[in-house]
């Protein structure tokens, strides 16, 4: 156990002068900043800031358990968004299409199933689903990497998505059809929004930890060996199966319990919710973080949704100025091209990602050292 | 080069006998499921309607899965941006072509404006590049094609911003087909360019670039256009033909097919009787040894990825018509099927491919008539995974890592 801990540790408190390392400093700083976003809303009645740093928050966790599983061990999971949608639509039927009554032209159709399930352990449950779907298409999977993956994955996504649009409107009334809000009305998950807020950082800091020091364990290890040169690394004995089928399963479950909050705090789920886009949306946050890096991937996912946010805002406060609503129409309608040409340039210019390549460059000039690693 | 030729394809005898085969019964026995429209099959007529389905969607399949192979095979590279020259063949074909109550040139205007953006970029992009000035700051370098950029941009910001502009150039349809292949084919070289040749060696950068690439230009299209669908103008007006035995056919769908057996007919002729053609299939078997051959490979990169990206463009002008109108997001269906049809033809084999779509159209549109049309899709995808798993390297691919 000692030999396991080791090099987490020695990743957290620098070893040689047994003093915790600045970068965890800046990272507890802020977190403790984070903690404080509700003074705000009990202060100024505005939710924004709330509910920016709560989506903010389930789109780091996208992006890190992504990065586990992608960035780390080199298996690009083209289709995230599968197991954003498993624990989705996990919270969406449980809470909402399968256990409440349907009306049917004036008539009740009968719950399916007559069971309530607390929130919390359906978000485990969804978590845990979601893991045993990246089981499922973890082991077949395993023979292919690079383009056969990518296609794999993709058509697991759009799998899903038809399934979803499809044939799940047939099970229960209560389902639409291709709507933007196919399952409707779920209850929220706490009863203040505040509490709700804490419970999504608090399970944000967790997966954050758990998946750093699985990333600097000697797990993590055997997965960048496995990135760098996979026959090498059978070839020094490791069972690079395992290795692989754990870090499909790993990343899945941190991405189906994220999706679950994803749920409650839209209050509704859909098929439009979970399509090809969103999966690229991941990938371009971890791109523009810096691949391969766990907070790499957390920064950059903090990074373009606030950007994001505050050239929105900049577009209502010019729209408000000059007195034309076309600029916050034409900014809708742009919002999502800067997501993908934001990946297309970073990956032709800065390949490592532009928070590594900042604080790399910083390292460079004033603290007069070589780093390749954030944080 | 011929004996190579015949080592490397065996099977293609078979599969030019099923080709025929396959042609030989649409020409007998097509026809139109009419009973369709009053809501019930009769046996022979839903059979007909699958065989001629078949057919017209195999044809469709094939030209999208030859470009595609045709870039893999030459410069190794899986461009999932193949799809978006479907969409954008489609988008602007019909801008050229549609008719407008105002007879403005627009066209025209939108051709020029794009050429010399295409050149901007590309200046750009040559001058970012040269070895010379590395040193100087990267806006001094980019400054004179941004300039340009902003200066051409700037009556297309107009139309963002909702200038009633009529997007409509009034032009001949031939004469569109050949600005629609200009373009899609100048569009295709900076592609290859600007954002293929930076990242050639890492895979995935590319899978990753072109994929963000095509839900830029997705979206792109979706702001110029907006989100409702776009009519594509057919060179036929809808009307029945009668064929053998009283069956029927669309005369969209027909010309849809002939057309594309005259392309792929025509890209057959290209690859193996031609100077050029012989060249990509030398360097999709083995680039090294063609490079020592004198073969010049980057100009084979760009042939090769000219050629599909037109191959694509004219499957967008051709089977848009029928299957309704364009729309943004038809790109991924359709890159979607092109991936899995060369898989399942292999990788490596660019006329393998041609069989791997019949046997995929054939297979979706049995599931369509005989089971039921909303499983079509999940059935395509399903046998997309289940060829992945069990023979990944395809009909006719060679084995080897994936």
């Amino acid at each position: 156990m000692k030999e396991f801990l080791k090099p987490i540790i020695a990743s957290f408190i620098n070893p040689n002068t047994k003093k915790i390392r600045p970068s965890k400093w800046v990272a507890l700083i802020f977190f403790m900043l984070l903690t404080l976003v509700p003074i705000h809303q009990m202060a100024t009645e505005n939710t924004w800031l709330v509910k920016l740093i709560l989506t903010t928050n389930i789109f780091a966790i996208f992006a890190i358990s992504w990065d586990i599983l992608s960035g780390y061990t080199g298996q690009e999971n083209f289709g995230h968004h599968f197991f954003v949608g498993v624990g989705g639509f996990m919270v969406g039927l449980f809470t909402v299409a399968l256990v409440k009554p349907g009306v049917v032209e004036g008539a009740t159709q009968a719950a399916l199933v007559n069971v309530n399930i607390p929130g919390g352990i359906l978000i485990l449950i969804s978590g845990v689903l979601a893991a045993f779907f990246g089981l499922l298409i973890g082991v077949p999977c395993l023979k292919l990497s690079g383009p056969y993956l990518a296609l794999a994955t993709i058509s697991m996504g759009l799998i899903f998505y038809e399934f979803v649009d499809k044939i799940l409107p047939g099970l229960h009334p209560v389902i639409k059809s291709h709507a933007t809000e196919s399952i409707r009305g779920l209850p929220s998950l706490v009863s203040s929004p505040i509490l709700f807020y804490y419970i999504v950082l608090i399970v944000t800091i967790i997966s954050l930890l758990v998946l750093y020091s699985y990333s600097r364990s000697n797990y993590g290890f055997v997965l960048k060996a496995i990135k760098k040169d996979e026959p090498a690394a059978k070839a020094m004995s490791i069972n690079t199966t395992f290795y692989k089928v754990t870090v499909f399963m790993v990343s899945a479950f941190f991405a189906g319990i994220a999706g679950a909050f994803l749920a409650y705090s839209l209050g509704s789920i859909a098929g439009a919710d979970i399509q090809t886009n969103l999966g690229i949306k991941i990938i371009s946050m971890c791109i523009v973080g810096g691949i391969g890096t766990i907070s790499g991937s957390f920064g950059g996912s903090y990074f373009l949704m606030i950007l994001l946010w505050s050239m929105n805002e900049i577009a209502r406060l010019l729209s408000d100025i000059t007195g034309i609503d076309g600029i916050v129409t034409f900014y809708k309608i742009f919002e999502d091209i800067f997501y993908f040409g934001a990946i297309v340039l970073v990956l032709l210019f800065m390949p490592h990602g532009i928070l590594t390549s900042v604080i790399n460059k910083f390292n460079a000039r004033y603290l007069k050292k070589k780093s390749t690693e954030l944080w | 080069m011929e004996q190579i030729m015949k080592k490397k394809y065996p099977k293609m005898k078979i599969a030019c006998l099923i080709l025929a085969l396959l042609v030989a019964g649409v020409s007998l026995f097509a026809a139109v499921p009419a009973a369709e429209a009053e809501g019930g099959f009769s046996g022979l007529t839903r059979f007909m309607g699958m065989i001629q389905t078949t057919l017209v969607y195999g044809v469709f399949y094939a030209l999208l899965a030859l470009g595609f192979a045709l870039i893999f095979g030459a410069a190794r590279v899986v461009n999932l941006y193949h799809g978006t020259f479907y969409m954008l063949g489609a988008y602007l074909f019909a801008t050229f072509a549609r008719p407008s109550q105002f007879n403005f040139p627009f066209s025209a205007f939108l051709f020029f404006q794009i050429v010399i953006v295409a050149g901007m970029i590309y200046t750009g992009y040559k001058k970012f590049s040269e070895k010379e000035s590395k040193n100087k700051p990267v806006f001094t370098k980019l400054r004179f094609p941004v300039v340009m950029l902003i200066f051409a941009e700037v009556p297309l910001l107009l139309l963002f911003l909702r200038v009633d502009l009529p997007i409509a150039g009034n032009l001949n349809l031939f004469i569109s087909l050949i600005f629609t292949c200009g373009l899609i084919g100048l569009l295709s070289m900076l592609l290859n360019k600007a954002a293929i040749q930076p990242v050639k060696k890492e895979s995935v950068a590319v899978l990753i670039v072109t994929i963000a690439l095509a839900f830029f230009t997705e979206r792109l299209i979706d702001a110029i256009y907006g989100s409702s669908n776009v009519p594509v103008p057919s060179f036929i007006e809808t009307s029945t033909v009668q064929l053998i035995f009283d069956a029927t056919i669309d005369s969209k769908r027909l010309l849809m097919f002939f057309v594309g057996i005259f392309l792929i007919a025509g890209v057959w002729l290209l690859m193996n009787k031609t100077k050029t053609g012989k060249g990509v299939l030398a360097v999709a078997q083995d680039s090294e040894a063609a490079t020592l051959m004198g073969i010049n490979t980057q100009f084979v990169f760009n042939f090769a990825i000219m050629l599909s990206a037109i191959l694509a463009a004219a499957a967008g002008i051709f089977t848009t018509p029928f299957l309704g109108d364009a729309s943004p997001a038809i790109w991924l269906g359709v890159v979607i099927k092109a991936f899995a049809v060369v898989i399942l033809g292999g990788l490596g084999s660019i006329f393998g491919s041609v069989l791997a779509a019949f046997i995929l159209a054939f297979v979706e549109k049995f599931t369509k008539f005989y089971i039921s049309s909303s499983l079509e899709e999940i059935v395509f995808l399903v046998i997309i995974i289940i060829i992945l798993l069990i023979r990944p390297q395809g009909l006719f691919g060679k084995k080897g890592r994936f």
